[in-house]
């Protein structure tokens, strides 16, 4: 019983995310990741000296 | 030099023209600091022996012709006046109340190293200091803090800060010492050893780099150097460009902010690097806290080595935290840009940053929507945040929101990403996604709460 009731719980809230969070969503995410963690290999080999 | 040799100056009343620590420009520092959070009485505790500063001298300053004491002063601050006869006569009496009375007023200590810098000034060992009140008025300050506990000649003491100490050219300058910093968090919430400044230089410099000399380390650590040592201590390391575009960002937004809010919530240590505008000098500090108010950031707090802990950096013009503006040893004002965010982070925490940045972006102009419609009321703000599902649940203890026994028994990840809607610090819905997948798709709870 608890589990339906989680299972009908998590099924609408995952429903109405979906439309948030559609493929598209989060196949660009993949892309901002790459895009936002990328560090030049200049910039890996630069010291801090202060 | 320091103004303190006689016993009889064993405890001092606090006063902001008299540096028991030193004229340096960081004891200058911290004794405002200490100014502004109220300090009134400094009790001096000479011949301490620090745990860092031993690995270091063990390791490095054992070996120098020059002698150099094994000792380090240390002095304690605290918010209510007393004097040596008083605290000697509790001493001797062991008078609890008044051992609880210094527990209550006490505001951390400051060592002192028999190191002395290139100005002859003695340089600022392990540092932990309280820090700002919590609130001022409606904003709320944040910070990244433990419970350290002290002993006072056997009177336990405790304080919840972030350590802070000064670079030390010998054994390791500014990303060493940021990272010394950074070990406190990561071994409360993840076990990770805490080692000494040198120690930390040692296990970063087996990463090969381009520059020549390991020790004296004021050649400085990279970045790759940064990167390995996290992953020597089993962490992950995650970088956050500040100055990516991302869809759905409008001029408002502040990757930066954001970034910061999301992890200092989980207890991460953010390292953020700086490139001083027009050179070829690179910094590296902590970020420490943040003020907001109902969720705007105003300031940052960062533990910069050559400043004190707890500097506050101000947004730029722009209202952005990309690049900040920072007094240099010499009075200057320093300018620097914010080159990268680094958060080492526990191996299960997959769900990085960068994924599910854009989700929140588009969650955030949805409420923007709402709002205008008049669905959420005016002042309702969407943020992001990690967090764990131990300190998840303590949080939804305290709320109301239907199916809540049956909520809270449920299984969840042991790291959860939360997409928050709010007014005025009013919790109003919870989207929560699993932490440890890969792709932000999967939601855990979907929680309205109640007023």
């Amino acid at each position: 019983m608890a589990q339906n009731l989680k299972d009908k719980r998590l099924e609408k809230a995952q429903q109405e995310f979906n439309r948030i969070i559609t493929p598209e969503i989060l196949e660009e995410a993949e892309h901002l990741h790459k895009r936002i963690s990328y560090v030049p290999p200049s910039e890996m080999f630069k010291p801090f000296t202060m | 030099m320091t103004g303190l040799s006689e016993s009889t100056k064993f405890i001092i009343p606090f006063s902001i023209d008299n540096h028991p620590l030193g004229k340096s420009a960081i004891c200058s520092y911290l004794y405002e600091y200490l100014g502004v959070i109220g300090a009134k009485t400094c009790l001096h505790e000479s011949d301490y022996i620090d745990k860092d500063y031993l690995i270091d001298y063990s390791k490095f300053y054992s070996r120098s012709f020059e002698k150099f004491e094994k000792t380090t002063e240390r002095f304690h601050f605290f918010t209510c006046s007393f004097d040596t006869r008083k605290f000697n006569l509790a001493l001797k009496t062991g008078d609890t109340t008044f051992f609880q009375n210094l527990q209550e007023s006490y505001l951390g200590f400051v060592v002192l190293k028999p190191i002395r810098d290139i100005y002859n000034y003695k340089l600022i060992g392990r540092t932990l200091l309280s820090t700002y009140p919590e609130h001022d008025g409606v904003d709320t300050r944040c910070f990244l803090t433990n419970e350290h506990k002290v002993s006072l000649f056997g009177i336990p003491l405790k304080i919840k800060t972030l350590p802070f100490q000064q670079k030390d050219n010998a054994v390791g300058v500014c990303a060493t010492v940021t990272c010394w910093s950074a070990l406190f968090p990561l071994m409360y919430l993840f076990g990770t050893p805490v080692l000494s400044p040198v120690e930390v230089t040692e296990r970063a410099v087996a990463c090969p780099s381009e520059d020549c000399r390991n020790f004296p380390s004021d050649d400085g650590l990279t970045l790759s150097q940064l990167k390995y040592y996290f992953n020597t201590l089993n962490l992950e390391t995650e970088f956050i460009d500040p100055n990516i575009r991302v869809d759905y960002q409008k001029p408002q937004d502040d990757i930066v902010a954001d970034a910061i809010r999301a992890y200092i919530e989980m207890g991460l240590p953010i390292i953020a690097t700086l490139n001083v505008k027009g050179t070829d000098d690179y910094h590296a500090v902590l970020v420490s806290g943040y003020r907001h108010t109902y969720g705007k950031v105003r300031e940052i707090y960062v533990h910069d080595d050559n400043i004190g802990p707890y500097h506050h950096i101000k947004p730029n013009s722009k209202g952005k935290f990309s690049s900040w503006k920072e007094p240099a040893p010499n009075g200057d004002l320093k300018e620097y840009e914010l080159q990268r965010l680094l958060v080492p982070v526990y191996p299960k925490i997959r769900l990085s940053f960068g994924k599910i940045y854009r989700a929140f972006l588009k969650f955030k102009r949805g409420t923007e929507i709402f709002v205008r419609s008049g669905t959420y009321p005016k002042g309702t703000r969407t943020e992001l945040f990690l967090t764990d599902v131990h300190r998840y649940r303590q949080f939804l203890l305290k709320q109301k929101f239907d199916s809540k026994k049956e909520i809270i028994k449920e299984p969840a990840a042991r790291f959860l990403w939360v997409i928050r809607i709010h007014n005025r610090n009013k919790p109003i819905r919870d989207y929560v996604l699993d932490g440890t997948a890969i792709y932000p798709n999967k939601i855990i709870w979907d929680i309205a709460f109640k007023t």
